[in-house]
């Protein structure tokens, strides 16, 4: 995966344990949906083809899409933050935002883990869940950042 | 729904809150309270703080005594505990002196838990660096996902809790054994992911780290606890679990 420019940062460590999809509204979570095959925001039309300026318009509203970074977490072998985009209330896009490890092991080791974290999180949205059980170091820190993003979102 | 994630005892706990009824001060208030617990629990209960009464109590500086009530408190939960796992969760086997810490997060989150409960929310869960607890109906079962060894593309199961429980994971896939193997005093490879669902948070937290420690053999003493249920993944990808383990999706239970 590209890398984001390492970010040294002083921010405090972490927000968040436990990637809690529930969303500001009660009983309901995120993640109700079945998997989307494409994002809200893309109109999914049988329209014929644009044939000039009557070509027709999308009268739905455009899904919202909102970005928020979520606070540097540091775990045993470095910090890292992600930012998550949410589109229409479901997360959408995860990337890092900085990533700093301590040691080239640690890099080869997040090399794997950190793609497989991303699908981890897309994947717990459309479990319909409401918490995630079991994480340690790497996937503990990545949770509490898109945790620290998403409670960002949440609270407007 | 209220969350608020709080960086204590080197990990996040978050606890997500469901109070539409509840006084939004009385609320507010017992956040303010179940935050004071957690650092409370981290300035007594941290062994990397050379002075928190737990270091000085490991180097033999106070007795039980001197310390404050919690430690004792907390102590017998840990000797509950090592009975429960048939000794797979023995803070006294460690070198170093008495370590508690492996129930410590769940005790704390428990007791966090406990004020939000007390203030009248309908439900909350928390969440201690992945070990989970609940209490109330959100409108449906809690759905908690566990994470998965080497699944990642999906989580490895779900299981459900109807209000009160806790449901832990103990794993070591990303770097490699990190648990020490009381018996052998070598790391721990008998599994590579454990999960414990039951009714107090502390105590799961510790039969999870006894489960991923003793495997098969952690099993069967959970097995025999009452209100406790278990569930692993050996290292060869089959998996073990307790008679009354229940996946509400992922792998079979074997």
């Amino acid at each position: 995966m590209k890398r984001a420019p390492i970010v040294l940062s002083a921010t405090a460590a972490s927000l968040a344990g436990v990637l809690a999809f529930h969303s500001g509204r009660p009983h309901s979570s995120l993640v109700i949906h079945p998997p989307a095959t494409t994002t809200p925001a893309t109109p999914a039309t049988t329209a014929p083809p644009a044939a000039g300026p009557t070509a027709p318009t999308q009268p739905t509203a455009v899904a919202a899409t909102r970005v928020a970074t979520g606070a540097v977490s540091q775990y045993p072998y470095g910090e890292l933050s992600v930012t998550v985009t949410e589109t229409g209330g479901r997360i959408t896009n995860l990337q890092m935002a900085s990533l700093n490890e301590t040691d080239s092991r640690s890099v080869r080791i997040d090399d794997e883990a950190i793609p497989q974290l991303q699908q981890e999180v897309l994947s717990a949205q459309n479990a319909n869940i409401d918490g995630v059980s079991g994480a340690t170091f790497t996937s503990q820190a990545y949770a509490q950042s898109v945790q620290s993003a998403l409670d960002k979102l949440d609270r407007k | 729904m209220i969350k608020v994630p709080e960086a204590v005892m080197g990990t996040v706990v978050s606890l997500s809150i469901d109070a539409p009824d509840a006084d939004s001060e009385k609320i507010w208030l017992a956040v303010a309270e179940a935050r004071a617990v957690l650092h409370q629990a981290d300035a007594v209960f941290s062994t990397w703080k050379p002075l928190s009464p737990l270091s000085r109590l490991r180097r033999g500086e106070i007795g039980l005594e001197e310390c404050p009530g919690e430690v004792a408190e907390v102590l017998r939960l840990a000797a509950a505990a090592r009975d429960l796992s048939g000794g797979w969760f023995d803070p006294w086997a460690l070198p170093g002196g008495v370590d508690p810490t492996g129930l410590v997060k769940g005790w704390a989150a428990a007791r966090a838990l406990e004020r939000i409960a007390a203030a009248g929310a309908r439900s909350a869960m928390v969440s201690a660096g992945g070990d989970v607890g609940t209490f109330g109906d959100p409108g449906h079962p809690w759905r908690i996902g566990i994470t998965g060894p080497w699944d990642r593309r999906g989580l490895a199961g779900v299981v459900e809790v109807e209000g009160a429980g806790a449901v832990c994971t103990s794993g070591s896939y990303e770097r490699g054994a990190h648990l020490i193997d009381p018996a052998t005093g070598q790391p721990a490879d008998r599994t590579v992911s454990a999960t414990v669902v039951g009714p107090d948070l502390a105590l799961a937290d510790a039969l999870a780290t006894a489960l991923a420690v003793g495997g098969d053999e952690a099993l069967r003493a959970i097995d025999a606890a009452a209100g406790y249920e278990g569930w692993v993944i050996r290292p060869d990808g089959s998996t073990g679990a307790t008679a009354g383990w229940r996946l509400a999706s992922g792998h079979a239970a074997a």
